[in-house]
């Protein structure tokens, strides 16, 4: 037989060490959270990818699979747009950047005045709206069987929506270019005898604007997953009729205006008033949840990770 | 303060005669007005789809068995039924009656547009109301120098582990809930405003206007970005000498919500924010006068962000579901005069803050 007073002693004695080590545990978090505050930038990259990294995981064990593959689809498409007008708006940005700076340097007012216009045309259109014209020409283009390859619809979209964000870049490039400028080193470097293509595109762009440009990419990113997604759900919802007929390229934005998507949101509210609802949230209504986490979340952490490196930058 | 307002009258005189001449062409004719042949008009009847390879193929063959050498005048109609389907220039009359039944008097697009201008105002108002709090609030919060809210927790829940008070336990509680609610509010400011309202309701009226404003003011992520604009504009000023020489001459410098020389809740939320005696005054002036120019950026954003939501929700009745209907049933010249009239909105938000900026820094000269 054993003694219970034995018996109790020894769990007590494991409970210290546990409770040690769960303090422990808990400093070396705390250590962490300070961490994460200095250096918020890798933290959040790290938190964005471990956050994305756990829900593919709980997704691939608890999602079904056809759902699993079409929501994996969607975030390898949307992902791609959004890198490739990340590419685009820079190369749309550094091209206007430079043609305003030469028809200014060469003091060609009435093409810097065309060019002022049409940059204060686009900027005075509602990006979303822009974006859904240019959709429309793109669904017309697919009707007609101009394009049909799944690949180049995507590349066309993103060309699309980099029309609309590429201001962005245009300012911030010319931001610096005129920064510079009013620094003695831009003249000086001329009178070396040293061309303004290269003190512009090397000494300033290149060689002191590399955090800004990273910052802004990480700006840009964000700006396209967040239009990409609202004109994906708004054609989806709203043009229903004519993407049935056409079918674009699934996406997170498409995939959440889906009927069966929208019931896993819902269920949120459900949640809300039946709280003991919410092991089914985790379960039931994985797809819709996961797309809207993928959407939100991924803003959250590209929003944190641009306003740490501002922060540095004003440092 | 003339060359500014010309400048915008220009640019918006000639968008505006560009936009109305693609209006007056893209007018759809009525198939009365259309020169077609009867023939051509029956064949437009029988509704049939020239992109479908069988019913071409179907069509082409008993041209060709029942007309004999005649097949090629009937081929030549297929054709043109081929061309006016992908180019849209020949519309049927069923077409036509469709389209006719979406379009909506220019007097009813009048009033939805100054719904959305109403709408698009105090959406702006809250939203400015809301960066200058937020934005205010969260310099208060790094200039108060408190510890991250997860060290916080953490550190609370093993002195909790380590001596187990209710005291602490209460403190605990307390961090725990204030970083879920945080978390929650995140996710709420920065997620995309359908997601917010499909997760709340399946269906929305043109009865749901205050819920479109809340929308409009707090989700898509406006209030939390341009909060965050103004945090660092204010972060920027307070490092500048004349904070440090304010200081040195006595002002309040005590970033706490408590004492003599620190700050009021009442100053922080009030709408016009005075904070007499207080180093926070000046930095906050200094900073307000320099957010003006985004204050442009922001209304695009808002506007941005309305017609997202109008669309995305389906809120009959309201200009950009108007917007994507006549899109949908290919009423172009409507659906451009309603981007006409966006681009009117951003303008005069671009000319309104310019000479707000105008009247500001002429204030400040005399000053």
């Amino acid at each position: 037989m054993t003694n219970p007073e034995k018996g109790f002693g020894q769990i007590k004695q494991r409970w210290q060490v546990l409770r040690h080590w769960l303090a422990e545990g808990l400093r070396k978090l705390q250590h962490l959270a300070l961490l994460g505050r200095v250096h918020a930038t890798e933290s959040w990259l790290v938190f964005w990818l471990s956050g994305l990294t756990l829900l593919w995981l709980w997704d691939f064990f608890f999602l079904n699979r056809p759902a699993f593959h079409t929501l994996n689809q969607a975030f390898v498409n949307s992902l791609f747009v959004a890198l490739l007008v990340v590419v685009f708006s820079f190369v749309q940005g550094w091209g206007w950047s430079m043609l305003l700076h030469f028809l200014e340097e060469s003091e060609h007012f009435k093409g810097l005045t065309v060019a002022h216009f049409v940059l204060n045309l686009i900027r005075s259109i509602p990006q979303i709206v822009g974006i859904l014209f240019s959709y429309v020409w793109l669904t017309i283009w697919l009707e007609k069987g101009i394009i049909s390859n799944q690949w180049l619809v995507l590349i066309l979209m993103a060309l699309l929506i980099s029309v609309f964000i590429f201001l962005e870049v245009v300012d911030l490039l010319s931001e610096r270019i005129r920064f510079f400028q009013r620094l003695d080193f831009y003249n000086a470097m001329r009178v070396c005898g040293i061309s303004t293509w290269r003190i512009i595109n090397y000494d300033i762009i290149w060689k002191n604007s590399l955090q800004h440009l990273l910052n802004k990419a990480v700006g840009v990113f964000a700006s396209a997953i967040f239009l990409q997604c609202s004109v994906d759900f708004i054609i989806s919802v709203g043009l229903s009729i004519r993407v049935s007929a056409v079918n674009l390229p699934v996406t997170l934005g498409s995939l959440l205006a889906q009927i069966d998507s929208k019931q896993d949101i819902l269920a949120i509210s459900y949640t809300l008033s039946h709280p003991g609802y919410w092991p089914n949230l985790l379960f039931r209504h994985l797809q819709g949840l996961s797309v809207a986490f993928v959407i939100v979340f991924t803003l959250i952490c590209l929003f944190k990770i641009t306003n740490s490196i501002a922060e540095r930058l004003e440092k | 303060m003339k060359r500014i307002v010309i400048g915008h009258l220009y640019s918006i005189l000639v968008v505006s005669l560009l936009l109305l001449l693609t209006v007056f062409m893209l007018r759809p004719a009525p198939p009365a007005e259309q020169k077609i042949s009867p023939e051509f008009k029956q064949l437009q009847e029988l509704n049939l789809n020239p992109e479908d390879r069988f019913q071409a193929t179907l069509f082409k063959e008993m041209a060709r068995t029942l007309a004999g050498k005649d097949s090629s005048r009937y081929l030549a109609l297929w054709k043109k039924l081929t061309t006016a389907k992908s180019t849209g220039d020949v519309i049927s009359e069923k077409e036509w009656a469709l389209r006719q039944t979406y379009r909506k008097p220019l007097g009813q697009l009048l009033w939805m547009y100054i719904k959305f201008i109403l709408i698009f105002l105090i959406v702006m108002s809250l939203t400015y109301y809301g960066v200058q709090t937020l934005g205010l609030y969260l310099f208060i919060r790094h200039q108060q120098m408190n510890p991250p809210q997860l060290y916080q927790f953490f550190f609370l829940l093993r002195r909790w582990l380590v001596t187990p008070e209710w005291r602490t336990y209460l403190r605990l509680l307390t961090s725990g809930s204030v970083l879920l609610g945080k978390s929650l509010l995140y996710f709420l400011l920065f997620a995309p405003a359908y997601v917010v309202a499909y997760s709340m309701k399946t269906d929305f009226t043109s009865q749901s206007l205050l819920f479109l404003i809340l929308l409009g003011g707090l989700t898509n992520g406006v209030l939390i970005t341009y909060a965050y604009k103004f945090y660092h504009l204010l972060l920027n000023e307070s490092k500048k000498g004349y904070v440090r020489t304010a200081i040195v001459k006595n002002l309040h410098n005590q970033y706490r919500f408590k004492g003599k020389e620190g700050l009021r809740w009442r100053q922080a939320l009030a709408f016009k924010k005075r904070f007499k005696g207080h180093v926070l005054q000046h930095i906050y002036m200094n900073s307000a006068f320099q957010y003006l120019p985004t204050i442009k950026e922001q209304a695009a954003f808002v506007i941005t962000s309305l017609v997202i939501i109008e669309m995305a929700l389906n809120i009959h009745g309201h200009l950009s579901y108007e917007l994507l209907q006549q899109l949908l049933y290919r009423n172009f010249d409507l659906a451009l005069l309603i981007v006409l009239g966006l681009y009117w909105l951003v303008k005069g938000a671009e000319l309104f803050t310019d000479l707000l900026i105008f009247k500001q820094q002429q204030k400040l000269g005399e000053a």
